[in-house]
């Protein structure tokens, strides 16, 4: 774990606005903290702190900590995808594939269940990408989900991928 | 009449009729004799501890404005009332479990005792101190070092299924300003790296928490022994991580004095280390409305150094927590 060099940082922040319009670099200009990485196996990228930074950096340590700061990407070769983390504190930034569900199926969402198209409340204008950020009604962040057509108008379903249920379930 | 075992534990033989009383109420007699002896009022403190104590919630105000957070509890049925301590408020009604929330998900509060609250506020953590939590999981304190702005944490914990609740408490309350490694504590003083200030949460034989954990009703004397002397090598390997002018908190959740009053009596002797009155802001703190409690200066017969005075304990009848003890040790400049 590291932080992420300048390519590295670019490639994230390409691929958040690819993928959900997010502009990294301009709300880490507002909140502050740097983009650190993890490449023991699928680069990780996580949201750290700038006091946390300069501390971890200035111990000196031979073995890196096991985590520091928030995960909020994970980015390979070819696959991109969000964390919980990153899917909560970017979803207000984002501008394009989010879907907004009411109460019970948000409660439904949180224990894994992949949801019906006609659950969903609202969402970003169509055409939805391979996944999307799933919000209850107060903007808040349940997790991610695949977008899967159906065989029929409005038979489509969003398929779960993380939920923050799994907290509860599995973490611990 | 008191006797230490080769054990180097205090043990208080109870009389027949406090042996009867105490099996009547599921309590281990020599447990109940000890704490007769340390704290009096035996019958309120095993009444207290045969129930769960109240739930509490610490607000997260990384996440979101805890007022936002509780009025979003309210409006489905939850109720609260302060618990004297800041930040923290008791569970009143509770229409479902409140670890099972959505707010609990999104990291809007965590569920921790009072009393446990007590400690980071002891630490008087500062931002640009470098900060260590040297028993961390499963992280409710560290969260709450993480809440003061500019305050980065260390959180230590070697065991892999610990320190993946750990990872995951951090995560999921949003605490991007702390470093989980999987040190031991006991290994600090042989790390090139020192710390302002130092949390020891350490680990104990859990008395306090009896209300919550039934076998902890039946302790055994051999649990002292080990705890304490798993106490004093974190104790010592922590003092030598620490900075001079450093301080070091030191928290547990047992009411025996070996491994808290005593614990720290013979810690001060072996590093002339004192212990410091907490701040005020925790002296002051009226726990459920009861002050905290001042620590033990005898044990047994022996007299223990006059400074732990300044020590701190809530207790399950009084302050309807679980048992807590806390201590702020200040090492010298010169040391």
């Amino acid at each position: 774990m590291r932080p992420a060099t300048a390519p590295e940082r670019a490639r994230l922040a390409q691929a958040l606005l690819d993928h959900f319009k997010i502009d990294v670099e301009a709300w880490l200009g507002q909140v502050g903290g740097t983009l650190w990485v993890d490449r023991s196996g699928p680069p990780r990228y996580y949201w750290v702190a700038e006091p946390l930074h300069e501390q971890v950096l200035a111990l000196g340590a031979q073995k890196p900590p096991t985590v520091a700061g928030l995960w909020v990407a994970e980015l390979g070769e070819r696959d991109f995808r969000l964390s919980l983390e990153g899917a909560f504190v970017w979803a207000h930034l984002a501008r394009r594939n989010r879907v907004w569900l009411g109460d019970a199926s948000a409660q439904r969402f949180l224990y894994g269940r992949d949801m019906r198209e006609d659950s969903i409340e609202r969402a970003d204008a169509a055409p939805l990408g391979p996944a999307v950020i799933v919000l209850n009604r107060h903007g808040h962040a349940l997790g991610l989900a695949s977008p899967e057509p159906g065989n029929a108008p409005g038979k489509g379903r969003l398929k779960a991928l993380r939920d923050r249920g799994w907290y509860l379930r599995e973490g611990g | 009449m008191l006797t230490r075992t080769r054990m180097d534990v205090i043990r208080v033989p109870p009389t027949p009729a406090l042996r009867r009383w105490s099996q009547q109420h599921g309590f281990d007699a020599e447990l109940v004799a000890r704490w007769a002896t340390f704290y009096g009022d035996v019958q309120r403190l095993v009444e207290a501890m045969q129930h769960n104590p109240p739930t509490y919630v610490r607000w997260n105000p990384l996440r979101a404005d805890p007022e936002y957070t509780r009025q979003r509890m309210e409006t489905r049925g939850f109720s609260f009332a302060p618990s004297g301590v800041p930040g923290t408020d008791r569970v009143i009604d509770a229409p479902h479990p409140p670890g099972a929330t959505d707010e609990y998900l999104f990291g809007f509060y965590t569920l921790q005792d009072a009393s446990s609250a007590l400690a980071p506020m002891a630490l008087e953590a500062r931002p640009g101190q470098r900060v260590l939590d040297a028993c961390a999981a499963p992280g409710g304190k560290t969260i709450q070092l993480a809440q003061t702005r500019g305050v980065a944490v260390h959180a230590f914990e070697p065991d892999p299924a610990r320190r993946r609740a750990l990872v995951s408490n951090i995560q999921r309350c949003g605490a991007n300003a702390v470093a989980v490694w999987p040190h031991e504590a006991q290994t600090l003083a042989a790390l090139p790296w020192r710390f302002d200030v130092i949390l020891v949460d350490a680990p104990c034989s859990g008395e306090g928490v009896a209300g919550r954990d039934p076998s902890r009703r039946h302790g055994n004397l051999q649990e002292f022994d080990a705890c304490q002397k798993a106490q004093a090598s974190i104790l010592d390997s922590a003092w030598g991580a620490l900075e001079p002018g450093g301080v070091l908190v030191y928290a547990t959740c047992t009411l025996a004095p070996e491994e808290n009053e005593r614990q720290l009596h013979r810690f001060m002797k072996r590093h002339q280390a004192r212990v410091e009155p907490l701040p005020e802001a925790v002296r002051n703190v009226r726990v459920n409305g009861k002050p905290l409690l001042p620590g033990l200066t005898r044990v047994g017969e022996q007299d223990l150094d006059p400074g732990l005075k300044h020590t701190r304990h809530t207790l399950p009848h009084l302050h309807q927590t679980q048992g807590f003890f806390l201590a702020r040790v200040r090492k010298e400049e010169a040391a």
